[in-house]
């Protein structure tokens, strides 16, 4: 278990890797694995600002103290509850892909002799399909869990300034969908949730990054 | 005082009572009377409800078989309870399976659908006869997996689409998966 930014930097390592690999084939299989494990990093960077904090520390145990969940099926009962559709079809289509790209058989139903498909992964999957899963799923999957304005607000450091950095972010990310909504935000909207020190720290932090603040 | 030393003396608390109790119990010819079930459900209980008792003389027969009855009464209501719960439980975990195979049965490309519970999840494995990857066949998939999450949400479902070019169902034998469409 890591911090956000070791998931964000882990996330955007294995996402430069999934867009190489999707563009090479026949090595392109492995771009759909690749782009799997930047949605996770992606997923726990984004799970880090909310209560359950990581995935597998959140699983919830029975009277026995025993795990209910397996950590891929618990991080996908918090997908399915938490984000969209659109979210949830692009996480789920890149775990079920890379896990038939990196198995293409039945070893978890427990056959006695493995079925496997009659082509490898490189066959099954043709270069398009890696390349759509990279440029157009992990994508819809990012900007479904607020990327972009996650990093801006972790890049301005109010942890060193406010001992209440965490509570602003976590209100800022669940009051904005990205950063753009949030740069160009109403300066009265801000203020139904935000004091104006808090204001005024939050406005230095970003002119002092050079971020164009619109709040009017 | 350490566990043992606890456990020692909380033997020693109750090893009295239990002969009492016995003696108790022999003397109003409860042993062996049905349906109370009573040595296997309620005699601890019994013993602690003589043991906190300062005064265990108080206890009439009559007080003690009412109060077994009472006790043995509740217990069994409670199993039942729990039973009925169990009971309602897989009924609701097989009707969200009919509904799971009725939805994925209407693409002619899924060859069959096997379940195996692991923890509190129900793993459904949902086999392709397909031997290249489809994109809209998967988005089509996703969205009815979406909806079954929503209706059933009180329960767990993962789901997985593995390709199998050549389905041959005598290669899935495994006990603990069960079938629950093929085509």
């Amino acid at each position: 278990m890591a911090d956000y930014p070791i998931h964000i930097a882990q996330a955007e390592h294995n996402e430069e890797a999934a867009k190489k690999l999707a563009f090479d084939p026949p090595y392109h299989d492995w771009g759909i694995t690749a782009a799997f494990y930047s949605a996770i990093h992606y997923f726990e960077s984004w799970l880090f600002y909310k209560g359950e904090r990581h995935t597998e520390t959140s699983i919830p145990s029975d009277e026995e103290g025993k795990l209910k969940f397996t950590a891929h099926g618990w991080r996908e009962k918090i997908i399915v509850n938490k984000l969209t559709r659109a979210g949830f079809k692009a996480f789920r289509k890149l775990r079920d892909s890379s896990e038939t790209a990196r198995y293409l058989s039945l070893a978890r139903l427990g056959t006695k002799s493995i079925e496997w498909l009659d082509r490898p992964a490189s066959q099954y999957f043709k270069p398009q399909h890696a390349q759509k899963m990279v440029e157009k799923d992990l994508q819809t999957l990012k900007k479904e869990l607020k990327i972009d304005l996650s990093k801006l607000l972790h890049s301005l450091k109010l942890q060193n300034k406010t001992p209440n950095a965490l509570l602003i972010i976590q209100q800022i990310l669940s009051r904005f969908h990205s950063k753009e909504s949030f740069l160009n935000a109403s300066l009265n909207n801000l203020k139904r949730f935000m004091s104006e020190d808090t204001l005024s720290l939050l406005r230095n932090q970003l002119e002092q990054s050079k971020e164009s603040v619109k709040w009017k | 005082m350490d566990m043992k030393a606890k456990k020692i003396e909380d033997s020693a608390a109750y090893a009295i009572p239990l002969d009492l109790t016995k003696n108790m119990i022999a003397s109003i010819g409860l042993q062996g009377k049905p349906p109370f079930e009573w040595e296997k459900y309620i005699k601890a209980d019994l013993q602690t409800v003589v043991t906190s008792e300062t005064g265990y003389q108080i206890w009439s027969p009559e007080d003690i078989f009412g109060y077994v009855r009472l006790k043995s009464e509740l217990t069994m209501k409670v199993r039942e309870e729990e039973k009925e719960e169990d009971q309602e439980r897989q009924n609701v975990e097989e009707n969200a399976l009919f509904c799971i195979a009725d939805k994925y049965s209407k693409y002619e490309k899924v060859k069959s659908i096997y379940v195996q519970k692991y923890r509190a999840e129900i793993q459904v494995h949902v086999l392709l006869g397909i031997t290249e990857y489809d994109d809209d066949l998967m988005e089509d998939l996703l969205d009815t997996e979406y909806d079954i999450h929503k209706e059933f949400n009180y329960l767990s479902f993962t789901f997985l689409y593995p390709p199998v070019a050549f389905v041959d169902r005598k290669d899935i034998v495994h006990p603990e998966a069960r079938c629950i469409f093929s085509r």
